[in-house]
């Protein structure tokens, strides 16, 4: 099977790709002298010079920066990616990590489901409408959506829906965090507070996160739902200038089969590479939203670590992230080869 | 002369009638108007060739009459009767009806008509599903059709004769049948659209349904587009260029298979071209257009003897002969004209060696000049008023 051997070579070249992205983050940490001090995580004030000389030798800070490296890729292979400093109170940086990231995939999760199911239509409409009304308003969405500052558009909800529709004695949703404080400790399955709530059979628990996913998702979907909107929309439009689009006219097919059979296949090809892109980018990029909604994900978690200079925190999220829009990019081209017969390996 | 009112075509009834038909595009430029009041008649079971330079508007007559301009296109006026009804005031609705049943159009290009993501199957059976009537008929013939062969291969007699009494009850509803459903569905659409396949001499048609049209040749494309119009049975088929982007030889392969239909198929075929000699091969009788009029409609035979309108004698003298020996390659001097600033009264005068003042004053109708021969030309009925070139 062609497809196969085509995931094997990409799947070989993701190793290349990731060393690369290793040596550059090793570097940036480590090799600039003013960035970072990497025994940061290792020593306190309280410490004594010659105390803290001893601990970044016994390090090897002090050793040449390319035998730093292999000592560092060393420890990568054998899962010690070193502690965070005293901010995380020196927890090994894989346990924090793994408490925290689900909640951010979560988050983007939710994000590219509204993207998704909001944009894509909407592009559709868009386009079969084109120049009447509706075109104009899914345009006007679509723009702001694209220009309007993330903070900015949290704030503006929480104030709606948090704040005004407390004042109107609504049922408002939940402004901050993942879960309501003093909810019920649940077994912890996928990390995930929507999904551990329904593995555990907790509907009630499932629900409560629920409503607190719903004003960051839409948050941080608002922007991505701009630009696929708008790809979609264009593509659609090209897509039924073609001239296949006029053959199945011609046989008499109805708009909607036209459209929904003939056309729509055809004009979703390249929001794939979006969708998925989009996808890996809520992953890394959350940190504002994550902010503004107080969500304990790993964007809070990184900011912190970068301020406060624990590099070692700073490189897991560095690959991570890496990894995932490498695994997210091959994950798109082996759909496309799924959705376009023409493609072949 | 005998022998040419004998090949003059039988004329039974027109099916399609073009009356005075105006088309213009809306563009940025200009409004282009692409068709300067065209009329046209065809009679039932005829081969009309439709033929002019490209640009003259062959392709927006098509598109005219089967409804699918493309937005920017406006019918200004006229009338297109087809089996005695006007279809410019039909709805958008009984238009579509119309192409899923009577009217069907085979295009240029075969590669960019197919979709791309579509399996031949998936683009051919959906031809079936469109008209439930002729779908729950053709479902129930696939049944008898089955039987019988059961029937013929039965064990022994109380087995045949249970499959009879099965075939009775299913030709009982024959009056009224039931639409198929799923996996019968399925089948019954198979069986069609490889049946159609093979009406187009396709070998291996079960195995051409599962590929995609890239896995086709180009002549192989051009075939299922054909099986997919014929399969409708329509009242009407346009062919639109449809050799031409292929190569030679199967451009003639091709044209044979337009032969054998044209046989098997009595309906109507309008061919358009632009080549005179596809025209000569397959057509009753011929159309030619220039910018945006029809300036000569004749039976094939008596254009090609006696081509009348100037356009026509410049196009046959283009044309390169096997017979005759070889000369220089003639053709019109000037240029197609701009459709947004046409030239007043008859659009070739610019172009034509015979013009004179009244060619730019005075818009030539189309007449009938020698029997069942028309043209559009002051010269035959004006003529004698001619100043004579000095
Ligand atoms: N969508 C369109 N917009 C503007 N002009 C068009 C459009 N379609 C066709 N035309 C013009 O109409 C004229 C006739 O075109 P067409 O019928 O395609 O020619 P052909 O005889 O080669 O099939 C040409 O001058 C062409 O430029
Ligand atoms: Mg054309």
């Amino acid at each position: 099977m062609r497809l196969y051997e085509y995931i094997v070579r990409r799947s070989v070249l993701l190793i290349f790709v990731l060393f690369g992205v290793s040596l550059i983050t090793f570097y940036l940490s480590r090799g600039i002298p003013s960035a970072f001090n990497p025994c940061a995580p290792y020593i306190n004030p309280k410490m004594t010079p010659s105390v803290i000389h001893g601990i970044c030798a016994a390090h090897g800070f002090y050793q040449p920066l390319y035998l730093q490296y292999f000592y560092w890729l060393h420890d990568i292979f054998t899962g010690s990616w070193g502690n965070t400093g005293t901010w995380a109170s020196g927890q090994p940086v894989i346990q924090v990590f793994s408490q925290r990231f689900p909640f951010t995939v979560e988050l983007a999760l939710s994000a590219v489901v509204v993207t998704v199911v909001v944009g894509v239509p909407l592009g559709i409409v868009s386009a079969v409408r084109n120049n009447r009304p509706v075109d104009h308003a899914a345009r006007i969405v679509a723009l702001t959506g694209i220009s309007t500052p993330v903070y900015w558009f949290g704030f503006i909800l929480q104030l709606i829906f948090f704040y005004y529709f407390l004042q109107w004695g609504l049922p408002n949703l939940p402004n901050q965090g993942a879960v309501s404080i003093g909810s019920a400790t649940i077994t912890t399955y996928s990390g995930m507070p929507i999904l551990d709530g329904l593995l555990n059979a907790n509907w009630g628990y499932a629900w409560d996160a629920f409503l607190h996913v719903i004003l960051p998702a839409i948050t941080l979907a608002f922007a991505s739902l701009g630009a696929l909107t708008r790809l979609v929309r264009a593509s659609m439009l090209e897509v039924l200038r073609q001239d296949y689009i006029t053959l199945a006219r011609s046989k008499g097919l109805s708009e909607r089969v036209v459209i929904f059979r003939h056309a729509l296949r055809n004009a979703l090809i390249p929001a794939l590479t979006v969708a998925g892109l989009l996808f890996a980018g809520l992953l890394g990029g959350a940190v504002i939203t994550e902010t503004v909604f107080n969500w304990p994900g790993v964007g809070i978690l990184s900011v912190t670590a970068v301020t406060q200079g624990d590099s070692n925190f700073v490189i897991l999220y560095t690959l991570i992230t890496a990894l995932i829009i490498v695994v997210a990019n091959l994950l798109v081209d082996v759909l496309y080869a799924v959705v376009d017969p023409r493609i072949r390996y | 002369m005998v022998g040419e009112q004998e090949m003059a075509p039988p004329k039974g009834e027109p099916i399609l009638e073009l009356k005075d038909v105006r088309v213009s595009f809306h563009t940025y430029a200009g409004e282009v108007r692409a068709l300067n009041g065209i009329n046209l008649t065809l009679y039932k079971g005829e081969v009309i060739g439709l033929v002019g330079e490209s640009g003259c508007g062959k392709s927006v007559t098509a598109a005219t009459i089967v409804g699918l301009l493309p937005e920017n296109g406006e019918v200004k006026s006229g009338q297109i009767i087809f089996e005695g009804v006007d279809l410019l005031k039909k709805s958008k609705k009984e238009i579509r009806n119309l192409r899923s049943t009577k009217i069907a159009m085979v295009f240029q290009d075969p590669m960019t008509f197919l979709n791309p993501v579509l399996t031949i199957g998936e683009q051919l059976r959906e031809v079936f599903t469109i008209d439930k009537k002729r779908l729950a008929q053709a479902a129930l013939d696939y049944d008898l059709r089955r039987l019988k062969e059961e029937e013929r291969d039965a064990r022994d007699e109380a087995q045949s004769a249970k499959i009879r009494a099965r075939i009775a009850e299913l030709e009982g509803l024959r009056g009224n049948p039931p639409l198929p459903k799923r996996r019968r569905r399925r089948h019954v659409l198979d069986s069609l659209a490889a049946e159609a396949l093979k009406k187009m001499r396709i070998p291996d048609a079960e195995r051409i349904i599962t590929e995609f049209p890239h896995e086709l040749s180009g002549g192989m494309r051009q075939r299922v587009m054909i099986a997919m119009a014929i399969a409708r049975d329509p009242d009407l088929l346009i062919a639109d260029e449809i050799t031409t982007a292929l190569d030679v030889t199967i451009q003639a392969q091709i044209l044979e298979l337009l032969k054998i239909l044209r046989e098997e198929f009595n309906s109507t075929i309008m061919i358009i071209t632009h080549d005179l000699g596809v025209v000569a091969d397959l057509c009753d009788r011929v159309a030619v257009m220039y910018a945006g009029d029809v300036v000569e409609f004749s039976d094939a035979r008596g254009l090609y003897q006696k081509p009348l309108h100037p356009y026509t004698q410049g196009l046959l003298r283009a044309v390169p002969r096997l017979t005759e020996r070889p000369t220089m390659l003639e053709s019109i001097p000037g240029s197609v004209p701009d459709l947004i600033y046409p030239p007043p009264a008859c659009r070739f005068n610019p172009r034509c060696p015979y013009a004179w003042d009244l060619c730019r004053q005075k818009k030539p109708e189309l007449l009938e000049v020698e029997k069942g021969h028309y043209t559009a030309c002051h010269l035959y009925t004006e003529g004698s008023k001619r100043p004579s070139p000095s």
